[in-house]
């Protein structure tokens, strides 16, 4: 816990003064001169000094020590405030009682600068780390940060699946980012993601969103309209969309995607002219398609039949009515819940796909003149047959339980048959499903190509009497495959009969066997990879590299706290940047973690030339009461359109510049109970100026580095200071402003200004006048300089100040004694006043 | 009771050593947990107030310490002020040993006087600001109850908040 740069007065205070301390002489073998001051043997002899001067001023009674060694956990947290937060997270050595304490620091304070860093002689590799959005997730802010990062970065391919119950922010202007072309979230099942009330980026081209509810009652039905390029749009496990329904209006739309847990009475309204690829799940919708929709090419339904049964009839209807809007299709696939509701089927069908079929004891028909792909996926089979009659078919898979299947026509034109037999309960009926099996193989007998799978080749090769006893006739086999899954490659034997059965007539039939792939659709791991900057420099470069060290170790100690601590609410968080700062994105997620912990109390300065983004919720926040903010030199930081914290008393911004176009000039009037405000080294406020409407506040600073044409309204009643520092404003306050009592001036005369100097006096002499009520009035000796520019103007513009009894005339440390007071100066603030007092002061003591 | 605006209403405190102390109002006043106490029992002004927690030391150097801020505040404010103020809190705070500014900070507490008590705070935080463990241990009076095998696994465990700092420190 040393920081070698401080020498620690106090402790040599105590050894002076005792004179007799044990020798402090140095130790020849260290190296760094500062480190002996504390080293080992100074400390022992300085335990043994503080144990004498407590014996010695009879302090040290057992009594008073028993009662009092232990201060409770709040003032200790109280205290550890006060300390750097890298010792306050070392105080978990001091006992085991000490140990968690740290944990509920309501204090963060991250400045680089002070951070206690010294780079170790060994070289330190580059940690790496790897986060995955986990159920458990305690690294939250992480991915808040570096959702931040990959809009900072351009990003424009996202792929996000939080499995976590903890809320992610998103950066402001991510539902507006210029640069994403593909976007795929995922909340998860604990926290769904709310959708945005507006998604407006203009080169999305595919949205994939899931997982997620409506907004609450601001949700806009057209809020997935915004995007004029979006060409897949795909919406799973929407929860709740309410009685307005959703308007999805996409010129270029393609492919739509749409799955509801829950709709209630609201439409779906689609105006998509390019749509060709329509999928839809859940509870029956009603669809209407502003056009025709004659492009639709593929439709798939999987109506879920939950909580509708006093309603069934109804709903058929509605099915009936959207499968309608869709009749152009070319390809349609029905799960069996949908199926079992819908027998009819649309001419043009040339692709049909069931699912997850339950046949019973009834037939399935399958009648589609113009089919030429057929895929079955029994889960259970009953006595049933599934009957086809599709003349064109040309592929047909099959996937389940052996069916008896039959076909009414020849099916002449047959190229693909997929067998994908499952074999689990049917233990008792083996040799009556094998035998089920070849009658259906005889269906497809006109197969150019047979796949089966690996258990199909089991159950096959369980009975090769049977496959002698019947003999397959594939008379034009060509191509026999066999899907083997990936962890059955090493295991895996053709059996000797099966090819046998198959060679029949066929004078080349090859056998593949190849991998299967299993596709699980979505359910991959959210995987963030983290990893920490080079720098381009030479590794001779001891201050780089030192500075680098210290930067990772400074990021580690972030993310280390912030996991590590308990998700109590904080009080007071305090970061500082670095210029040299990689791992910006931490700060982004620090500052997501303070707003999602309830953060009174925010300082934030910026050093480096990075963007930092704040979450959405950032300039609405609820529980801000105090927030200093500071952009550096080379990236001001933008002032927001809205401020609106309700809580907020006090507000500090520096560096910052206007939001460009679409800044508000009323920006700063939506906190209710702000007392204080300062707005220092604002960049270039435009025209419109600024309009600060605060009925609470009390102190005002401004600060200037350019100033337009623009206006400073002004309107505060409880005004009592104001201090103002730049170019001479126009400062109009829509009050007498009769409270303000002192006020402080300090303008600054840019070279710039020359040609219109009349009037900048004059402007400046207008705001003055502005202020004429205060008590005490404060010049800089550069305000005073320009005022005595033009005499005459002040002869013409005489000023009534009331009731000033102090002017002070602040001067400058080395203009002391160049200083002079002007006469005309004097005489122009005398007027009414009866007493006046004058004081020179400069910065440092007063005269 | 109503007296003469020249005089000054006093309070009795008796300490937990039981000696008695009487202030004026003013600086009784000082301790928000007095002052709510009469703000409740307005009759209760004449009764003597028993602050078991207070031993003697303590409590006539925080009324010293309220005598004087009080005096400051009457005055003016300026930057000349400030300083003074800021003069006499060091001063206040040198002299003591770590004992009695715990002992302070007890009372401060137990009293609720809030700017005694941070100034108090921030004074221990600077004493204890980079000093090592086993200083730090004495200061608060505590016991190791970590055997070294558990402090180096605490420590190993997180030594990202111990790196950068010289090993040797203990």
């Amino acid at each position: 816990m040393f920081d070698y740069n401080e020498v620690q007065s106090q402790e040599w205070n105590i050894v002076n003064s005792a004179g007799t301390m044990g020798s402090t002489t140095p130790s020849p073998t260290t190296q760094q001169p500062q480190k002996q001051l504390l080293a080992s043997p100074t400390n022992t002899h300085m335990e043994d000094f503080s144990d004498m001067l407590l014996l010695t001023l009879g302090r040290r009674s057992m009594t008073v020590e028993d009662r009092i060694s232990k201060l409770p956990d709040d003032l200790l947290l109280k205290i550890m405030s006060l300390l750097n937060t890298k010792q306050a997270v070392q105080t978990c050595v001091l006992s085991k009682r000490w140990k968690p304490l740290w944990q509920s620091l309501p204090n963060l304070d991250f400045n680089f600068d002070t951070f206690p860093f010294q780079q170790e002689t060994d070289d330190e590799d580059k940690e790496e780390v790897c986060v995955q959005s986990h159920i458990y997730d305690p690294h939250c802010f992480l991915v808040d940060g570096l959702l931040c990062y990959a809009v900072k970065h351009n990003v424009q391919q996202l792929t996000f699946h939080s499995r976590s119950d903890c809320q992610y922010l998103f950066p402001e202007s991510f539902w507006t980012c210029q640069s994403l072309t593909s976007i795929e979230l995922k909340g998860s099942d604990w926290m769904p993601m709310k959708l945005p009330t507006l998604l407006a980026c203009p080169a999305l081209k595919s949205l994939h969103l899931s997982h997620f509810s409506a907004a609450g009652p601001n949700f806009e039905p057209t809020a997935f309209s915004g995007c004029p390029n979006l060409e897949t749009l795909q919406l799973f496990d929407i929860l709740a969309v309410g009685s307005e329904g959703l308007c999805i209006d996409a010129l270029k739309l393609t492919s739509l995607v749409l799955s509801f847990a829950s709709l209630r009475h609201g439409k779906v309204e689609i105006y998509a002219p390019r749509l060709t690829t329509f999928k839809y799940s859940g509870i029956p919708p009603i669809v209407c398609l502003t056009d025709h929709l004659a492009s639709v090419d593929d439709v798939y339904f999987d109506i879920k039949t939950l909580g509708f049964k006093r309603n069934e009839e109804e709903y058929v209807l509605r099915l009936i009515n959207t499968l309608n809007e869709f009749r152009h299709a070319k390809s349609l696939t029905l799960s069996s819940s949908t199926v079992q509701r819908f027998s009819q089927v649309a001419p043009n069908l040339q692709t049909l796909q069931l699912f997850d079929i339950w046949i019973g004891s009834e037939n399935l028909c399958i009648n589609a003149v113009n089919l030429r792909s057929l895929l079955l996926s029994f889960v259970l089979h009953g006595e049933g047959k599934v009957e086809i009659c599709a003349p064109r078919l040309t592929t047909f898979k099959y996937s389940g339980i052996p069916p008896i299947v039959s076909s009414k026509e020849n099916l002449a034109f047959l190229d693909d048959v997929y067998f994908d037999i499952k074999a689990y309960s049917l233990k008792r009926n083996e040799e009556e499903s094998v035998i089920r099996l070849i009658n259906t193989f005889k269906e497809f007998r006109q197969a150019k190509s047979l796949t089966l799978s690996t258990s199909t080749v089991k159950i096959l090769a369980k009975f090769p009497s049977l496959l002698d006893q019947n003999r397959l006739p594939f008379a034009n086999l060509k191509h026999l495959k066999i899907k083997v899954k990936k962890w059955q490659s090493k295991r895996f034997e053709m059996p000797a009969c099966i090819p046998n059965c198959f060679l029949n007539n066929s004078t080349i039939l090859k056998i593949y066997m190849y991998h299967g792939i299993l596709r699980h659709g979505f359910t991959l791991h959210g995987h963030v990879y983290l990893a920490t900057l080079k720098s381009n420099q030479e590794i001779d470069d001891e201050d780089q590299e030192e500075v680098e060290m210290k930067m990772c170790s400074f990021s580690n100690f972030i993310r280390q706290v912030l996991f590590r601590r308990c998700p109590t609410d904080l009080v007071k968080v305090c970061v500082q940047s670095h210029i040299y700062d990689p791992h910006c994105f931490l700060v982004d997620g620090l500052l997501c973690y303070a707003v999602k912990h309830n953060v009174q109390q925010l300082t934030f300065h910026s050093r480096s030339d990075c963007q930092y983004l704040f979450p959405e919720s950032f300039w609405t926040c609820q529980s801000l009461t105090s927030l200093e903010l500071k952009g550096s030199d080379w990236i001001p930081m933008k002032l927001p359109t809205l401020l609106a914290c309700p809580a907020l008393k006090s507000l500090h911004l520096s560096h910052f510049s206007t939001a460009g176009p679409n800044f508000e000039p009323k920006a700063f009037s939506g906190c209710l109970n702000l007392e204080t405000l300062q707005l220092f080294d604002i960049l270039a406020v435009g025209s419109e100026g600024l309009c600060i409407d605060a009925l609470k506040l009390t102190s005002l600073v401004l600060s200037f580095a350019f100033l337009g044409d623009g206006k400073v309204e002004i309107y505060a009643p409880r005004l009592t200071t104001f201090k103002y520092s730049g170019t001479p404003p126009i400062v109009c306050l829509t009050d007498h402003l009769a409270s303000v009592d002192n006020v402080y001036f300090d303008i600054k005369t840019p070279p710039r200004f020359r040609h219109s100097e009349g009037e900048y006096v004059l402007r400046s002499i207008n705001t003055l006048s502005e202020f004429r009520h205060p008590k005490s009035l404060t010049l800089s000796s550069s305000t005073v300089q320009v005022l005595t520019k033009f005499p005459s103007l002040l002869d013409q513009n005489p000023l009534s100040f009331a009731n000033l009894k102090h002017m002070k005339i602040k001067v400058k440390k080395w203009e002391r004694d160049r200083f002079e007071m002007p006469a005309c100066i004097l005489n122009y603030f005398f007027n009414n006043s009866a007493i006046l007092r004058i004081w020179m002061d400069s910065f440092e003591d007063s005269q | 009771m109503s007296m003469a605006a020249v005089e000054t209403k006093k309070i009795t405190l008796r300490t937990a050593d039981n000696h008695e102390f009487e202030v004026e109002e003013a600086i009784a006043m000082e301790f928000s947990t007095i002052k709510t106490f009469f703000d409740e029992n307005p009759d209760a002004s004449e009764d003597t107030i028993p602050l078991p927690n207070v031993t003697s030391k303590c409590l006539s150097a925080i009324i010293e310490y309220c005598k004087s801020h009080l005096a400051f505040r009457a005055r003016e404010t300026s930057s000349s002020i400030d300083e003074q103020v800021r003069t006499y809190d060091e001063e206040f705070v040198k002299a003591r040993d770590n004992e009695s500014l715990k002992e302070l900070i007890l009372a401060a507490n137990y009293l609720n006087i809030k700017a005694l008590l941070d100034m108090l705070n921030q004074a221990v935080a600077d004493r204890i600001k980079n000093k090592s463990v086993e200083y730090v241990r004495r200061f608060f009076g505590l016991e190791n109850d970590y055997t070294p095998e558990e402090e180096a696994a605490i420590r190993a465990e997180n030594e990202w908040a111990f790196e950068g700092v010289d090993p040797d420190d203990d």
